[in-house]
């Protein structure tokens, strides 16, 4: 009984909030939304504040999230754009640098290097069809890092200056004095310059090829002296640690220095080569004290290393360059 | 029938506890329906809460707590006031009507019950919000509310569930 009752008094009370639904819905629509606003205004405005904030805060989520999808991608963009316009410049220079050379300079890419800790060969996407030969030097336009040893008809291979066969006759070029000497990869690859015992040499002394020894021309930049180490062992010589030009670890376009730039066609000695920052004095500058019996001595134990060995060194310097005129007086 | 009912726990959740969950029902209606709405599938809060107070409630809770809510959403649309009023009132009378005959012990009676609900519903709102625009209405009605009934359904199931645990 008192559920019949308890259900009648279900219906009562739906059919009457039915009844009201209806007033509702067919009041005029102004009216509507003046009781909806009042309605809202007194039940939803805690809610709304509420759904505002989380709504603001959704949306600086989602925007923070984008933004930073944003940066991502214009970060790449500007990293490629920077990497573009590096390689361009390194391009740029690179052909300015050619072109101011009296010498014809073969472009070239490393198409493979040996990758010890060091790397001491390299081989070239150019050979003897673009007239590359053996025994010529491979520079950049920051200076020498080494010569080709061996040349097919479209790749050569370079022996790079950390190679341990590597040597080239070096000149030092001091605050108002030369000293010639030898340069060579110690232990590890680090490049040493040795030079006869009284000669003189500080760090930051910049050294270049001589022009001796029948493979480079005179002035290639080979690096600076980083420090100088007396020979403890024989005390015959002076070596110094050389910090070279060239940083093999980043080189991608060289260029092999064809012969024949020489008005007698030979590769050593040409004069004229530039390299921006690199200027060498001129031969007649020399102090003759440089030129020393114990000087030549040591160039002829070791000139600029060839394909063929020591014997190739003497006679290449023997039959490249003649030794420089005796200096004008100081 | 107060056995299938206490099987269902239904009545033996706390009044605190079932009260929270009402409030987080009518929490959700008012903040989380746009943020979690996907493709058109929009968990309907106010059909949940209004399912499990009418099957808890019997027929008179549920048509007042229908009301209660339809207005409540009415409230926030500005228009058609009254239309969900009406709508959620039938459904929470008849949710509660139907608690006897057809809330068993079947274990998948809250997802029917609770898409059917959102169904039930959303025919009478779209229909009546289209205006003559049946167009819109099929749109709507066949494409957004049986995602919007089956979120519905499994976010409800869900959340009773959680509830009904001790």
């Amino acid at each position: 009984m008192a559920s019949i009752r308890q259900a009648r008094h279900a219906e009562i009370v739906a059919l009457a909030l039915v009844a009201v639904s209806l007033i509702l819905l067919t009041l005029p629509p102004t009216r509507q939304q003046a009781i909806a606003r009042f309605t809202s205004d007194l039940l939803l405005f805690p809610l709304s504040q509420i759904r505002s904030e989380l709504s603001g805060h959704w949306g600086v989520r989602a925007d923070n999230l984008r933004l930073r999808e944003e940066l991502q991608e214009a970060r790449l963009e500007a990293s490629a754009a920077s990497l573009a316009e590096r390689r361009n410049r390194e391009l740029e220079g690179l052909l300015a640098f050619r072109r101011r050379q009296p010498v014809r300079l073969v472009p070239a890419r490393i198409v493979d290097r040996n990758f010890a800790t060091l790397p001491t060969t390299a081989v070239l996407d150019v050979g003897r069809a673009d007239g590359v030969e053996v025994n010529l030097p491979v520079v950049t336009d920051r200076g020498l890092i080494g010569k080709t040893v061996a040349a097919g008809r479209g790749l050569t291979r370079v022996m790079l200056y950390s190679h341990p066969d590597f040597s080239a006759s070096a000149l030092l070029v001091g605050g108002d004095h030369l000293e010639y000497g030898i340069v060579r990869p110690g232990g590890g690859g680090v490049l040493r310059l040795f030079l006869p015992l009284r000669s003189e040499s500080a760090p930051g002394d910049r050294i270049v090829t001589s022009g001796y020894g029948g493979t480079f021309p005179r002035g290639i930049p080979i690096g600076e002296v980083a420090a100088v180490e007396e020979d403890a062992r024989l005390g015959l010589q002076r070596i110094d640690r050389v910090e070279p030009a060239v940083d093999l670890g980043r080189i991608t376009v060289v260029f092999v220095m064809l012969r024949g730039g020489a008005p007698d066609g030979s590769a050593g000695d040409r004069t004229g080569l530039f390299w921006p920052g690199y200027a060498y004095p001129p031969m007649t500058g020399e102090r003759l004290a440089a030129v020393s019996a114990e000087s030549l001595a040591v160039d002829s134990l070791a000139g600029d290393s060839l394909a063929g060995g020591p014997a190739d060194s003497a006679a290449g310097r023997t039959g490249g360059a003649p030794p420089d005129p005796p200096p004008a007086t100081e | 029938m107060g056995d299938v009912f206490a099987r269902q726990g239904l009545e033996r959740i706390p009044g605190a506890r079932f009260a929270v969950f009402l409030a987080v029902c009518v929490l959700g209606m008012v903040i989380l329906e746009e943020a979690l709405a996907a493709g058109g599938a929009v968990p309907d809060f106010a059909v949940i809460g209004l399912t499990f107070g009418a099957l808890r409630w019997s027929a008179l809770g549920g048509s007042i707590l229908g009301f209660g809510l339809g207005l409540f959403r009415d409230s926030m649309s500005l228009s058609h006031l009254g239309l969900n009023a009406l709508g959620m009132t039938v459904l929470g009378y008849g949710l509660g009507k139907a608690r006897e005959t057809l809330y068993l012990t079947t274990p998948g009676i809250d997802l029917l019950l609770l898409a059917g609900a959102k169904l039930a519903l959303d025919v009478l709102v779209l229909g009546v919000a289209a205006d003559g625009a049946w167009r819109t209405f099929e749109l709507r009605f066949f494409w957004e509310s049986p995602l919007g009934a089956v979120v519905t359904a499994v976010l409800g199931a869900l959340g009773h569930r959680l509830l009904r645990r001790r």
